[in-house]
């Protein structure tokens, strides 16, 4: 027999199992408590799940300032990367020149030399990287392969919007993207947003016609003139393999990954939008799609704009994300931009500018309306419109077509790990707070945080990293990942 | 990791207690908050010195022990000499 005596009296015990069942009974209630998928996809909110220090803002009011009536809608045949604007502002002969002296040789030169980031089997393996999305095409329509319920006689899925965005973020996810948002294709859109001529060569022209159903013929993509619907996605790439820019085949190999992913997620995405009686109208290739990818990522909440206009930040997972975007009829419900103190940081850290191996970064400490001109000439590279800094995209992607760089995203401020602690102290101080931003990130150079350089670059390939090279369970809240 | 810093602090605390309630000490409210102070800066560097070797960032590893590292044990150092001296003094 026990010769302990309890301190506390029956009617305490009973009282304090009533206030536990209580307890219980009420967090029971509250918590989300799903019996099928079908309940899960109908729970109430569409948007993505953050933490508590990113804000959202109004639809089309992005952190970066933009002037609408101002703005010029994007023209695909002009930009940075495109040979024309190239020979445009450095004339031919100079392109020709650094183009064909500077590709090759360097290349094999490194791999006999084996210099870090360009051994022989770092270019192997980013050469191999690309393979894929050369083999699988991927097509504005779609392959078009899979029974639809125009085919079978199925009505046809209804869901309200809300349900429809958690399920395509579900297949998306499935698929392989990590975040992803919505939006309404509002006239705004189609008239600011879309590409006039595509990007990718012949350059189709981009047009909205009177028809039930999109198509695509030799000069255009047909898009119905009706309700039309944007959907967003990431895909993050390697962090580790860009923080051994620049110059380095590893880093291309991640830079390459999105587009190799891509090239099979697409096809499957737009058949399960087929299967369940819509459209999607996707990319005739990978690298190019119906709008500015990032302004689509920024407009539906996945990031904000950053120094270099180039790229955009993720508050999620940093500078090192692909950003793609379907259009389809399928109804969606928006997500907003965001504010998560990024874009403001933006304005005083200017690590990216100082690494900058071709120093195209502004530094300035004010975004501007003013478009720059270069090399004595208009920019005709930036849209007018946008409040914000204009990097020399001609010398940057010159640069990268002669060897590769991605320095700028590889040193960023916000291209961390998420293993310590500091970061989210640092990413929600950096939103609230503005009067650290100069402290926190020369904090961050003086940690040493950044690219790697010399034999430090090799050492990815004794690392022991996820899977494609990312943690897909950054973006996961359910299962215990 | 967690669970065994959580059982070896709960354990120093307990000792803590008992140990101030046997000799009969009571501590200042500002020994308790420079100690506590000092043991949260110190919880923060141990995290974020794992966490950064995780990273495969040696370089911030090392620097948390001496930027966050260092303070906190003067602020644990500070707060026992404080209850030492003043012990001493009565």
């Amino acid at each position: 027999m026990s010769n302990f005596h309890s301190i506390v009296s029956r009617r305490d015990f009973v009282r304090a199992l009533g206030l536990a069942g209580a307890g219980i009974g009420t967090a029971a209630a509250a918590a989300p408590v799903f019996k099928d998928l079908d309940e899960v996809i109908a729970s109430p909110s569409a948007a993505n799940k953050r933490p508590w220090w990113v804000k959202d803002r109004e639809l089309y009011q992005p952190t970066l300032e933009v002037d609408w009536d101002m703005l010029t809608p994007p023209d695909g045949r002009v930009s940075g990367q495109q040979t024309e604007t190239q020979i445009h502002y450095l004339g031919s002969d100079e392109v020709k020149r650094r183009l064909s002296s500077n590709i090759m040789s360097p290349n094999v030169k490194a791999a006999i030399n084996s210099t870090p980031g360009k051994t022989l089997r770092d270019q192997a393996l980013g050469f191999s990287s690309i393979v894929p999305m050369m083999i699988h095409g991927i097509s504005f329509m779609g392959p078009g392969l899979i029974p639809t319920p125009a085919t079978t006689g199925v009505p046809k899925w209804e869901g309200t919007p809300e349900e429809n965005s958690r399920m395509v973020r579900s297949v998306l996810t499935f698929f392989g993207a990590g975040m992803v948002g919505f939006g309404e294709i509002s006239n705004l859109e189609r008239e600011k947003i879309f590409y006039t001529y595509h990007k990718q060569v012949p350059n189709k022209r981009q047009v909205f016609e009177d028809v039930d159903v999109g198509y695509e013929d030799a000069d255009k993509y047909v898009f119905p003139d009706r309700k039309l619907y944007k959907i967003s996605m990431s895909l993050p790439m390697s962090r580790e393999m860009y923080r051994t820019s620049d110059r380095s085949s590893l880093q291309f190999a991640a830079n390459v990954s999105r587009y190799r992913h891509f090239s099979m997620l697409q096809p499957a995405f737009q058949e399960f939008i087929r299967g369940i009686g819509y459209h999607c109208y996707g990319y005739p290739v990978p690298q190019a799609g119906p709008m500015p990818a990032a302004v689509s990522a920024i407009l539906t909440g996945l990031a904000e704009s950053s120094r270099n206009s180039g790229y955009c930040i993720s508050p999620d997972y940093g500078p090192v994300s692909g950003f793609f975007t379907f259009i389809t009829d399928l109804p969606l419900e928006p997500t907003t931009p965001i504010d998560s103190g990024i874009w403001r940081f933006c304005q005083t850290c200017n690590k990216c500018a100082q690494t900058c191996p071709t120093q195209v970064i502004p530094y300035d400490k004010e975004p501007s309306w003013e478009l720059p001109s270069l090399y004595g000439k208009l920019d005709i590279i930036h849209p007018a419109g946008k409040r914000m800094f204009y990097a020399n995209h001609i010398e940057c992607w010159m640069y990268c077509f002669e060897g590769g760089c991605g320095t700028c995203m590889a040193t960023c401020t916000f291209n961390v790990n998420g293993a310590a602690m500091v970061h989210d102290v640092v990413k929600a101080t950096l939103s609230t707070t503005p009067l650290f931003n100069e402290f926190l990130w020369k904090a961050d150079k003086t940690f040493g945080y950044g690219a790697k350089s010399g034999e430090e670059k090799e050492d990815w390939w004794d690392l022991s990293l996820p899977s494609m090279g990312w943690d897909t369970t950054s973006f996961s809240k359910h299962g215990g990942y | 990791m967690w669970l065994i810093i959580g059982l070896i602090l709960g354990a120093s605390f307990l000792g803590l207690m008992m140990g101030l309630r046997t000799r009969k000490i009571s501590l200042t409210w500002y020994e308790w908050l420079i100690g506590i102070l000092g043991l949260g800066l110190l919880l923060f560097t141990i995290q974020n010195y794992f966490g950064s070797l995780a990273e495969i960032e040696p370089k911030a590893a090392y620097m948390f022990l001496l930027v966050t590292g260092l303070p906190s044990l003067i602020l644990l150092a500070i707060a026992w000499q404080l209850v030492i001296r003043r012990i001493k003094k009565a």
